[in-house]
């Protein structure tokens, strides 16, 4: 049987697994790594690196080397926090159709999607060298709360990269299925899951092989990428006390300072400090480069990211009192995630939960791990009950409402509803023959429209000619598996279906109509 | 009986089954033989039990089952609901619904704790008269909930009452 693989498609690093014979196995790439940096080179030559070799080239060429590019898949680039982030990152970026993010490298225009294609097709490489097979279908992993449109992109992009897209699966309930598969375990735990990019907190029961999620929570944007940024605005403004010379203008010079940070920060769990200097920054009058001499203390940097340890502590507690359970009903406390390495979140978790976190599982595999089961549960659970059944009842990270008169929202599904789920609503229309109803989409739990976050719009058409109010127009939101709301629309007088499209803000299409939008003939990553 | 079958056959009863013949458990279930009784169906009724297999019709009913009985169960599994849908049962509803429930506090609809604690000390302090206060912690819940309405609509109604006092 053809074998699935499980992709943790991660801001900084991706990890790819799949389950040979009765393991999970980790897929190397051609060196030996098992850790492949989400990094997408475009060299001149026309030539397109991804993975370790593509990861020097954010020091050579910075504006044409594509990474953390995670953190724009799906968004809008009116959404603050990613001009916020468009701030720090060296390459190009333009507003493109549908409000979404187009990565421009030399005057070629990339959507998100197709950058992260390139990296999938990568690890999909990577999975058929190590296996001497063809692989085409795949589990993708997503933070949990990641939207609609989130979702719908990086989905869009395991197709682009000539993948069967069988789950997109959350990070903290891949971890949970990892940590808790074959165990036969009645427990309840906590995922606290800190990646490069995105904060995650998820609380489950896990009995025997049902895992199931009873909240999620967290905040998009709060990550490691957010320590490394608090580090490089301490040193570059160190460098400009020094040399009054302002590397916030200099985009190569300060994509190898964010470098160096990251750096500092992976010795400093390690070391109380670390001392060294940063070269070449600029270049003085008299031709010579200017470097900038450092010392930092794992003191000093604590004090730069508590507040953002902080507020993942907030999420915690949030999520924590929507499971309806307390922390000492919780067992285990899994951290995943790279950034979980930082002793301050070790110490500031342990001192919250009033526990110690579970350490014995590897941060960095472990959500790769999940979706491999996962994979293979979908494929040969059925076949197999006894070696890779498992059953994840997952929820809906954010509720869902439509706009009503008065600019209230009212909630079609509420947040941590268990997905798959349907619910249906009727809308009719407000004036005599009128044969299209408009009706505006969001995701959050105000009673405030404006209060949410805009998710798209939902156009019902071809509605016969009535009076006003005479229409009845039945419509089923459902939220699939994947967290992707899919929209379907009937007439109860005729009982027909009727046309109806929803259009998702940053997504890479509009559902049920349009091909993807892209600026330029869609460059497919070579197999 | 064949799968699609099954399937249709429960739908088609859906709209005529309380939640306790749903999860097929007695009126006096313990939590526990509802939780049981929820995972026993959840691994018949989970869309994800059946892979690719099923026609799209079907798969649609499947959802809207599944939907039904996790509603079931989330009603079921809380107290406060579970007494408020046993009333609704009695007046021959077999649905709960929010609409129908008794109306809960404002502060339930905030969910932060502690936004919900600054709200509570606001509303106390504008009960008071204590605009200031009120508009100090108010202020400070919004900080921690940015998107709640209730506590912004409170913070409307403590500024007013800080201006009129001047």
């Amino acid at each position: 049987m053809e074998p699935v693989i499980g992709i943790d498609l991660g801001t900084t690093n991706s990890v790819v697994a799949t389950v040979r014979g009765n393991r999970v196995e980790i897929i190397p790439d051609a060196q030996g790594h098992r850790l492949h940096p989400s990094v997408v080179a475009f060299v001149p030559n026309g030539d397109v690196l991804v993975g370790h070799p593509a990861r020097p080239r954010r020091h050579v060429d910075p504006q044409n080397t594509v990474f953390s590019h995670k953190r724009l898949i799906g968004q809008s680039v009116k959404n603050p926090i990613v001009k916020l982030a468009l701030q720090t990152l060296p390459y190009r970026v333009e507003e493109g159709p549908n409000e979404q993010a187009l990565i421009v490298i030399r005057g070629r225009r990339y959507s998100v999607p197709e950058v992260s294609a390139y990296v999938l097709a990568h690890l999909k490489q990577c999975a058929e060298a190590f296996l001497g097979q063809t692989v085409s279908r795949a589990v993708i992993t997503v933070p949990a709360n990641f939207t609609d449109s989130q979702r719908q992109a990086t989905k869009y992009a395991g197709e682009l990269a000539g993948l069967k897209v069988l789950r997109i699966l959350n990070e903290p309930t891949a971890a949970a299925l990892a940590y808790g598969f074959g165990k036969a375990l009645d427990a309840r735990l906590a995922i606290y899951d800190l990646g490069g990019g995105t904060f995650d907190v998820t609380v489950l029961a896990i009995r025997d092989k049902i895992f199931e999620v009873l909240a999620t929570g967290g905040d998009s944007f709060l990550g490691g990428d957010d320590f490394d940024r608090m580090l490089v605005e301490s040193l570059s403004l160190r460098f400009l006390e020094r040399n009054r010379l302002d590397l916030r203008s200099a985009p190569d010079a300060w994509a190898r300072l964010v470098m160096a940070a990251e750096q500092i920060k992976i010795q400093l769990s390690k070391d109380e400090a670390v001392a060294g200097t940063i070269h070449e920054l600029a270049v003085a009058a008299d031709g010579k480069g200017v470097g900038l001499p450092f010392e930092v203390t794992r003191k000093e940097f604590e004090g730069m990211i508590s507040a953002y340890i902080e507020r993942s502590l907030l999420a915690c507690d949030e999520v924590l009192a929507a499971s309806g359970l307390s922390a000492t009903m919780l067992g285990d406390l899994i951290l995943v995630g790279g950034s979980t390495r930082t002793p301050l979140v070790r110490r500031r978790i342990t001192e919250h939960f009033g526990r110690e976190p579970q350490t014995r599982i590897n941060p960095d595999e472990t959500v790769a791990y999940g979706a491999a089961l996962q994979g293979a549960a979908l494929t040969m659970g059925a076949a197999n009950p006894a070696e890779f059944y498992s059953l994840l009842l997952d929820v809906a990270p954010r509720a869902l409402g439509i706009a009503v008169a008065g600019g209230y929202a009212e909630p079609i599904v509420e947040k941590n509803t268990p997905i798959p789920v349907e619910r249906a609503r009727v809308f009719s229309t407000s004036h005599d023959n009128q044969t299209m109803v408009i009706i505006q989409v969001c995701q959050g739990e105000s009673r405030r429209f404006a209060d949410n976050a805009p998710l798209g719009t939902l156009t019902l058409e071809g509605i016969p000619p009535r009076p006003r109010g005479e229409a009845a127009i039945e419509v089923s939101f459902t939220i699939d598996s994947d967290g992707i709301l899919n929209v379907r629309a009937r007439d109860l007088k005729t009982q027909r279906l009727t046309q109806a499209r929803i259009q998702v803000l940053g997504a890479p299409e509009a559902r049920g109509a349009a091909p993807p939008v892209s600026s330029n003939a869609p460059d497919l990553p070579r197999p | 009986m064949e799968l699609g079958e099954w399937i249709a056959d429960r739908f088609r009863a859906l709209d005529g089954t309380n939640y306790y013949h749903l999860l097929g458990v007695a009126r006096e279930a313990t939590p526990d033989e509802i939780q049981a009784a929820f995972y026993r169906l959840a691994e018949r009724l989970h869309p994800d039990r059946y892979g690719d297999v099923l026609e799209d019709d079907t798969r649609r009913m499947l959802v809207a089952l599944y939907s039904r009985l996790v509603e079931a169960h989330r009603v079921l599994s809380d107290g406060r609901k579970r007494a408020e849908y046993e009333k609704l049962l009695d007046r021959g509803k077999l649905r709960w619904s929010a609409e129908e429930a008794p109306r809960k506090d404002p502060e339930a609809e905030i969910h932060n704790p502690s936004a919900r604690r600054f709200f509570k000390l606001g509303r106390a302090a504008l009960l008071s008269g204590d605009a200031k206060n009120a508009v100090t912690n108010l202020r400070f819940a919004l900080d921690v909930e940015p998107d709640s309405a209730i506590v912004r609509a409170e913070l409307a109604k403590a500024e007013a009452l800080a201006k009129e006092n001047g």
